[in-house]
């Protein structure tokens, strides 16, 4: 749940990207974490989730000019958005959703804990020294192993094991703080 | 664990977890929680895909370049001066420099932002086998559009011709192994180009397209229905001469307005970018032209005159109330529900929505009956909003408010009846609006003028115009 003062903030994004397109870039880096998370939770599949992602955005950016401020978030639109592209992606698929779409009842809480859960964890990674979150990147996201990473990175393997585990170090720490 | 042991025992544990997902934890707390974590970033958005989708949106050049750290460090002081006044932007914009460089954390094309110039090297594409006997998996060649940047105003980056290129066409556009034909030698007055791909690739195809200075998308008419995308296999037409393994489709791209255009072709091996100029449109014919020239100008006047069966007026007329010909309002009549004209002429007809209301302004002269309807098309949004007004004209010439230069003022014929169409801008709305009039005025009743817009093509404002208007004959 937004603030008032968040509320107002997203309020002021929305009418700045319905004035100039380019603003949009504001709201996508703001939610794109979600979106994508939310999407992933949905699917259960990373190529779907991207493809639910994209249309989300696309669908938002292309429609946002009819997007009607009445004390509804913005982002309460997005996600909206994405539910039914998730739905038309996976009827697509042929496949299952991962996740049920209504976010009703007790599942609430659960899913959008997870999907901010993963937000955040993807706000530490860009905290991290840009070589570590580098490593991080190609090792988890992309599943590299640690000797293509240090091809591609031209680094040693022992060098990038040791980044690896200064970053996980590092994550591991902040997640124990911020959880305090 | 100690400092020095710790990366060999992290990297052990996550192998091992890697390897037997299931074969449960290490037993060691603090190993568990990386392995843990690990799984966790595994569920993280590719950077890439953040980026690329991004400049896909919004157009955008794309922000990872090549610098040499080497380079950066040694530079002259004007530009430390230059990176410092870069970087306090990027703060303004985008609260925080470790926002904008994070999105360039990835592989993309094998260089990082700050990497050593010298260790750049295009990383391998994408490679897949589909043998003949199994379905193609179309979702595996929808990768993301790598659009080129295009500065505004800037030149379109024309795609160059094939170096070598058979006889069977006059020319080709890309270096293989897809291209574009040009012209189309199945249907010159229609689809203008045709796709090939040379005997190296016998795979599937998936193309699609966007406008690069503009709003506009890249359709493929397949048996005359809109697509945003088109998926080829099989042998194509081999009626045309081309030599042995050639394949050749119809089926190109269309495209209804000026522009810079991108068509991506995707095979299981390779992705084309094939850019292309358009240079003159009507409403579903355009013509290609390989010449490089300045794009259209939003700087002229808006045109204000009669054009075809249209009287053209500007905002700054209609401010001033000058429009004699429309229906005046009927007196006692202001803002209101438009439930009183449900048995009317007047009444709005679209399918699964009421009118949203009729105005009469103060001055009396314009009367308009509007509402909105969902459409549902196969342009990439796939749905949109149509705004759809009908309004009445008394005598002469239905006037349209228009502040928009002649260029992008197309006149058509739309169930035989008079039709102006307003051409996309990047500029000035991303909307196209089709203006019919629906009935002409005269032998003592009104005319009616049906307009009908909203942010897609000119080709789906033309079929809802033309649909609309056989759905409301009299």
């Amino acid at each position: 749940m937004l603030n008032p003062e968040e509320l107002s903030l997203e309020r002021r994004l929305v009418e700045a990207s319905r004035k100039k397109p380019a603003q949009f870039a504001r709201l996508y880096e703001r939610y794109f974490d979600r979106v994508y998370a939310f999407a992933l939770t949905r699917t259960g599949d990373r190529s779907l989730a991207e493809d639910v992602t994209a249309e989300t955005f696309r669908r938002a950016f292309q429609n946002i000019q009819g997007f009607e401020w009445r004390g509804v978030p913005f982002s309460a639109w997005l996600f909206r958005i994405a539910s039914n592209a998730a739905l038309d992606q996976l009827k697509r698929s042929g496949r299952q959703a991962a996740a049920p779409e209504g976010f009703d009842g007790g599942s609430l809480d659960s899913h959008f804990a997870e999907i901010e859960e993963r937000a955040r964890l993807s706000e530490l990674v860009q905290r991290l020294p840009l070589d570590q979150a580098r490593v991080l990147v190609m090792r988890f996201v992309k599943g590299l192993s640690t000797r293509e990473v240090a091809e591609a990175t031209g680094r040693t393997e022992g060098a990038v094991k040791a980044l690896q585990a200064r970053a996980l170090s590092h994550l591991r720490r902040w997640i124990r703080e911020s959880d305090d | 664990m100690t400092e020095r042991e710790q990366p060999d025992l992290i990297e052990e544990a996550l192998e091992g977890a890697r390897v037997e997902p299931d074969a449960g934890l290490t037993g060691d707390a603090e190993l568990d929680e990386y392995v843990r974590l690990a799984r966790r970033l595994g569920d993280l958005a590719d950077p890439d895909f953040k980026d690329s989708l991004r400049r896909e949106l919004l157009n955008e050049a794309p922000q990872r370049r090549r610098w040499s750290r080497t380079r950066l460090l040694t530079g002259l002081s004007g530009i430390a001066a230059a990176v410092t006044l870069v970087l306090l932007l990027l703060v303004a914009f985008n609260s925080g420099v470790r926002d904008s460089v994070a999105g360039a954390v990835g592989i993309d094309d094998g260089c990082y932002e700050f990497e050593e110039a010298d260790n750049c090297r295009p990383a391998e594409p994408r490679r897949e086998t589909y043998p003949g006997s199994l379905p193609i998996d179309w979702d595996a060649l929808r990768r993301p559009l790598e659009l080129p940047s295009l500065a505004p105003g800037g030149a379109c980056p024309i795609t160059a011709e094939a170096s070598e290129w058979p006889s069977f066409a006059p020319k080709g556009l890309g270096d293989g192994p897809a291209y574009a034909v040009w012209p189309n030698l199945l249907s010159p007055e229609g689809t203008f180009i045709l796709v090939a791909s040379n005997a190296e690739y016998e795979g599937p195809l998936l193309l699609r397209g966007r406008q690069l200075d503009g709003y506009n998308p890249v359709l493929f008419y397949n048996f005359g229905h809109p697509q945003s995308e088109l998926n080829l296999q099989g042998g194509g037409d081999q009626s045309l001469g081309q030599p042995p393994g050639w394949r050749v489709w119809g089926g190109g791209p269309e495209v209804e307005s000026p522009g810079c255009y991108m068509v991506q072709i995707d095979g299981t091996n390779f992705s084309a970018q094939i850019v292309f100029k358009v240079t003159s449109c009507g409403l579903l014919l355009c013509s290609l032209s390989d010449s490089v020239r300045g794009g259209q100008s939003e700087a002229a006047a808006p045109f204000r005159g009669q054009l075809g069966d249209f009287q053209v007026v500007t905002s700054a007329d209609a401010e001033k109330g000058d429009l004699p010909n429309l229906w005046p309002c009927p007196s006692g009549l202001g803002v209101a529900s438009a439930a009183d004209l449900l048995a009317s002429e007047l009444y709005f007809p679209g399918e699964g929505a009421g009118p949203d209301g009729y105005s009469c302004p103060a001055s009396g002269d314009v009367m308009e009956v509007s509402g909105n309807i969902t459409v549902i098309n196969d342009e990439p949004a796939g749905r949109e909003t149509a705004y759809i007004t009908r309004s009445y004209f008394r005598t002469g010439l239905p006037q349209v408010v228009m502040d928009v230069e002649e260029s992008r003022l197309v006149l058509r014929e739309l169930a035989g009846r008079p039709a102006l169409v307003v051409l996309r801008s990047q500029e000035l709305s991303p909307d196209c609006t089709v203006f019919v009039i629906e009935r002409p005025s005269g032998a003592g009743q009104y005319g009616i003028l049906l307009s009908i817009s909203g942010r897609f093509s000119c080709t789906a404002a033309k079929a809802l115009a033309e649909e609309f208007l056989l759905s409301s004959v009299q």
